[in-house]
């Protein structure tokens, strides 16, 4: 009798817990959150900046849910970041719930947040995974005065055809104003990287490096602890970050056009 | 002789339609049974429109085994926890065997972008036809199913993933014959 009663248990368990699923590859559910970037950036257009802008760079969370809430944690509770950035390889295969999960993690935040497309996002159907529940991958947000440029240099998930970066794009959007005379781009891929396209990497470093502004270049990928590579005394800081799996993130401070960065651990 | 016999050994113990359960929006198959019907091994094609997130073409193959038979009355014929395991394919230009091998070097990417492979339990309640027609029953089934990346997900991440969640329904009805 009780072993009848386990058996009838477990179909009711089995229809209770559980969502239905058309494939792991579909490109969104009903429930799924859509342009994600952009309300978070018509949320950061309301606060106001102060002398110190401070942005805490995450990156490479890779699916990893526990770290990521510690993160969140860790940041809430720190205080003090204008807003966050998750500069790619939110997943590890590209899949819709990989994206939705993390998603709903940096929801927890009580500052805003962009993300850059990162590798493994482009995998499956990742690259429209992303962009409808993200936004474009190459996009600019402006805040304290700072033009932020972020792009995707995922150059060998394009297969290395020149589309990425791209740098048609960059030209037009590295570029300062009156009003946003300083500029700092997040990507994915750093130039001197084998996942970068190599006939790209020496136009992408000198329009970095002769455009006026640019205060440095934040990349991740490489799993290792932060580095700053600059090709020659005049470049500019290219900041490569450490991953979310290291439990460790990258904190950036801005003042008066000079940039600081130092890595945290949580 | 010999081709009324293969007709009969090709023609399906039953006829499948699935809603979700992760091989389409909506997939058709056909099963044959081994082992005094305990034992199915079925073909499914599964469609995901592009409203519901597709366009996706999957195939997939099943493989479910039946341990127990619980009658209720005359009528019903409870399978209570069945387990099943299959495997996937999508197709479309996104969906390579491999990732191709000019572009990412051996090991770049270990995992088959096209091919999964999934584990599962099915709970399945038969009804039973009077005799009269050539469906000797309808089954009424639902599917929790897990794959090879949501477990490999699950294992990196076993503090910040509930084992529950890693799991996806289905649900069917099989005509059998």
């Amino acid at each position: 009798m009780r072993r009848n009663i386990l058996i009838y248990l477990l179909p009711i368990f089995l229809l209770s817990c559980g969502t239905a699923e058309f494939s792991p590859n579909q490109r969104f559910n009903s429930g799924s959150p859509q342009n994600v970037n952009a309300t978070q950036i018509a949320k950061l257009a309301q606060k106001t900046p102060g002398a110190v802008i401070r942005i805490a760079v995450s990156s490479d969370t890779h699916t990893a849910y526990d770290d990521s809430r510690d993160f969140v944690k860790y940041v809430n509770s720190t205080g003090g970041f204008d807003f966050a950035v998750l500069n790619g390889d939110i997943t590890n295969f590209g899949l819709l719930t990989e994206f939705e999960g993390i998603e709903k993690i940096y929801e927890g935040l009580n500052i805003p947040f962009v993300t850059v497309i990162g590798n493994h996002d482009e995998n499956a159907e990742g690259n429209s995974v992303y962009q409808r529940m993200f936004g474009e991958k190459n996009f600019t947000f402006s805040y304290g005065g700072i033009k932020f440029i972020c792009h995707d240099t995922n150059s060998r998930e394009h297969s290395f055809d020149g589309t990425a970066p791209d740098m048609d794009w960059l030209r037009k959007n590295m570029v300062p104003d009156a009003n946003h005379p300083f500029l700092i781009a997040f990507s994915h891929v750093p130039s001197f990287d084998g996942d970068f396209d190599p006939s790209l990497r020496q136009p992408y470093e000198q329009l970095f490096n002769t455009t006026s502004g640019v205060l440095a270049s934040v990349h991740s990928h490489r799993h290792s602890t932060d580095s700053i590579y600059k090709p020659d005394s005049t470049s500019i800081p290219f900041i490569v970050t450490n991953t979310i799996l290291n439990r460790t993130f990258t904190v950036i401070e801005i003042s008066n056009g000079q940039l600081s960065t130092h890595p945290v651990s949580f | 002789m010999a081709q009324g016999r293969f007709v009969k050994a090709i023609i399906p113990d039953q006829a499948i339609i699935q809603y979700a359960g992760s091989i389409g929006y909506l997939s058709a198959g056909i099963g044959y049974n081994f082992f005094k019907e305990k034992s199915t091994l079925s073909f499914h094609y599964g469609y995901v429109p592009k409203n519901k997130g597709g366009e996706l073409n999957i195939a997939a193959l099943k493989f479910d085994y039946k341990p127990f038979a619980i009658k209720i009355g005359d009528q019903l014929v409870f399978h209570p926890v069945n387990p099943v395991a299959f495997v996937s394919y999508t197709f479309g230009q996104q969906f390579g065997f491999e990732f191709d091998s000019q572009v990412y070097e051996d090991g770049y990417y270990w995992w088959s972008p096209a091919l999964r492979q999934h584990l599962g339990i099915t709970s399945e309640l038969k009804i039973l036809g009077d005799g009269s027609s050539k469906i000797k029953s309808i089954s009424l089934y639902a599917e929790a199913n897990t794959n090879d990346l949501y477990a490999i997900n699950w294992y990196h991440d076993i503090k910040g993933i509930p084992f529950t969640d890693i799991f996806r329904l289905g649900f069917g009805i099989k005509m059998n014959f």
